[in-house]
């Protein structure tokens, strides 16, 4: 039943129907689901790893790559999802020198990096030289910072 | 164990209502805890870990249970769940539509993710939060063992083998972790059952350190495969006799409906918001303390006392009535499908045969209640190495897109796979039980229980008008 509740989740967020033929909305959609779930707004059994392009789940991408083909559901949302997911869209919507998939995707990974990877007492540096070094196409430091700042508000 | 968070534990009880069937289950967090750390402990010293990190592993083992909700996993269940609303007016209806998509669903595992982190509001975060922000907690901590303590004993309780030495995380969160074992163990003593009797010094005499691509992997030397199947076996039975016994499943069940519907309604129980607030904050650390089953239990008779608001559904009223009464929902006769299988096709089938399965989606006042639990984890190696092969080839079909599984990421994954389940070592190879032909679990790994039952959801007297 999880699979029915992320074309309205990404349609909520991004404002904009859900195509899983393009690699695009499906990386966003990872991200997207990531990000929630790292607020305490869980969607599914999905769960999330570092693989060599980031925090990812395969559980997802199967029922991703179904989701042009299963119909359209109304989710009545908790209090506590709606808010999380008013701060989500107002940081995915910032505008920043990213292209939003590389902003979202910026998000996530260093998310994923601060609460897995890092010790608490990284600096913000520390973390953001990682992120660059394994994704160097996320190239703007300053964006980056931001992006850490960015994702305190969304986790609360 | 001076601290109140930790004295807390001593108002929670470890089986929540189990005791209503099972009068000894009375046992708490708190003893539980101690239990584990002194399992822990023994693991420690088998593996003969260092002191410094023995004092670690003991301090992770105590505080593993510190972010447990009252009632235990049953008022965990809607700050987990906490992306939808309480269901509208339709509720059986939405209930049970629920229930049939479950088993509609039923299938084998197919993912390959191992060793998961605990996050969000599932109690282990929880855990975690105090143990890292909780100044008279992490002062213990830090005293006792150092200022990279505090992470460690944090990452150890959520199951995070990323940041910390895996082999640690293991002795809290594997297949054969300490917490299993302790559990295992006293809740069969407590319960008066005889499933916790197992061969535990043989187990953890034969515990040992693997090596897989330079991770430290918890494994068990051949001479402890019989002492791990049984162990594995005899915590499937427990789950069978005394967890998902027909009484205490839909208590628990009325209980998490409960909950969930004051904690969406922010009435008595906080929203997951307002609770990560108490966890975090020195000011209302009081108030997260108060979060006992005490707190259960005077939630229910403040909704039913409280005569301004109306607001709760009749349902919720009901079940508050039946719980403060030591009552349940009645079960249907004959309603009870219960098959064990390691064909999950068979269990969906005979699932699906049930004419109370038919009938589900159509009822208003009738509700299904569905329990599975496999016996292991476990994937055969042959089965595994398939299933990544697979999605590598898939990933190599399209280069250019990131959305892939690589040959990298293989070994990371395998890594996890030993790291969870249970894995002999001989010499330097490792492999998991049930791939070693000298265990049971060679035949048994993808054994899986499902119980399916369904209740009335409404008092009796208004249930003779309407049975079918």
């Amino acid at each position: 039943m999880a699979k029915e509740l992320l074309k309205p989740i990404y349609e909520q967020i991004y404002g904009e129907k859900f195509n899983a033929y393009s690699f695009e909305p499906r990386m966003e959609m990872q991200k997207a689901i990531y990000i929630l779930q790292e607020a305490g707004i869980r969607v599914g059994d999905y769960d999330f790893l570092w693989y060599k392009h980031g925090p990812y789940c395969q559980n997802l991408q199967d029922d991703i790559l179904c989701l042009n083909k299963t119909s359209d559901i109304t989710i009545r949302y908790s209090e506590d999802a709606k808010e999380v997911i008013e701060r989500v869209k107002e940081v995915f919507h910032m505008k920043v020198e990213y292209s939003r998939s590389a902003w979202v995707e910026c998000l996530a990974s260093l998310q994923y990096l601060r609460a897995n990877i890092f010790s608490w007492n990284s600096t913000k540096e520390d973390i953001v030289r990682d992120l660059m070094s394994k994704k160097p196409h996320l190239d703007k430091v300053e964006t980056n910072l931001l992006a850490l700042d960015k994702l305190d508000y969304i986790l609360g | 164990m001076n601290t109140l968070l930790f004295k807390r534990l001593q108002s929670i009880k470890q089986l929540s209502i189990v005791n209503w069937v099972f009068p000894g289950s009375e046992h708490t967090r708190y003893i539980h805890s101690l239990g584990v750390m002194y399992i822990a402990d023994k693991m420690a010293l088998q593996l003969k870990l260092p002191v410094e990190q023995r004092k670690v592993v003991r301090l992770a083992g105590l505080l593993h249970d510190i972010g447990h909700y009252p009632l235990s996993h049953v008022c965990e269940y809607p700050y987990k769940e906490s992306l939808q609303d309480f269901p509208d007016s339709s509720y059986c209806k939405s209930i049970n539509k629920k229930v049939k998509n479950d088993i509609d669903e039923l299938k084998e595992r197919s993912g390959h993710v191992y060793m998961k982190k605990s996050n969000g509001c599932h109690h282990e975060q929880i855990g975690a939060d105090i143990v890292c922000h909780n100044e008279e907690i992490r002062n213990i901590i830090i005293n006792e063992c150092g200022e990279n303590a505090v992470e460690t004993i944090a990452d150890m309780i959520i199951g995070n083998v990323e940041r910390t030495n895996p082999l640690l995380v293991q002795i809290l969160h594997s297949e054969l972790d300490a917490d299993g074992i302790d559990y295992l163990m006293r809740d069969a003593m407590f319960s008066g059952t005889s499933f916790g009797a197992f061969e535990l010094e043989q187990l953890i005499g034969c515990m040992c350190i693997g090596n897989y691509k330079e991770k430290e992997i918890l494994c068990i030397s051949p001479k402890g495969i019989a002492a791990a199947d049984q162990y594995l076996i005899n915590k499937f039975f427990s789950y069978s006799q005394v967890v998902f016994n027909k009484h205490i499943s839909v208590t628990e069940w009325m209980a998490e409906q409960i909950v969930n519907w004051m904690q969406r309604n922010n009435a008595y129980f906080p929203r997951s918001s307002q609770l990560k607030k108490w966890v975090m904050n020195p000011e209302t650390e009081d108030r997260y303390i108060d979060f006992t089953d005490n707190y259960f239990w005077a939630s229910l008779q403040n909704l039913l006392a409280n005569p301004l608001a109306d607001t709760e559904p009749s349902f919720i009223k009901y079940f508050c009535r039946q719980l403060l009464h030591h009552s349940e929902l009645r079960f249907e006769d004959n309603s009870e499908v219960r098959i064990v299988s390691t064909d999950i096709q068979v269990i969906k089938q005979e699932l699906q045969k049930s004419n109370y399965y038919e009938r589900l989606e159509g009822w208003e006042d009738r509700i299904g209640i569905l329990n599975v639990r496999p016996i292991s984890k476990q994937v055969r190696q042959k089965d595994f190495d398939k299933m990544l092969q697979t999605k590598i080839e898939e990933g190599n079909r399209h280069p250019n897109e990131l959305d892939i599984v690589t040959e990298e990421d293989s070994f990371m994954l395998q890594a996890r796979r030993l790291m969870e389940c249970i894995c002999v070592k001989e010499g330097d190879e490792l492999h998991l039980l049930c791939d070693d032909k000298r265990s049971m679990m060679q035949s048994m790994y993808n054994l899986k229980l499902a119980i399916f039952r369904t209740y009335q959801c409404r008092p009796e007297h208004e249930c003779a008008g309407k049975r079918r």
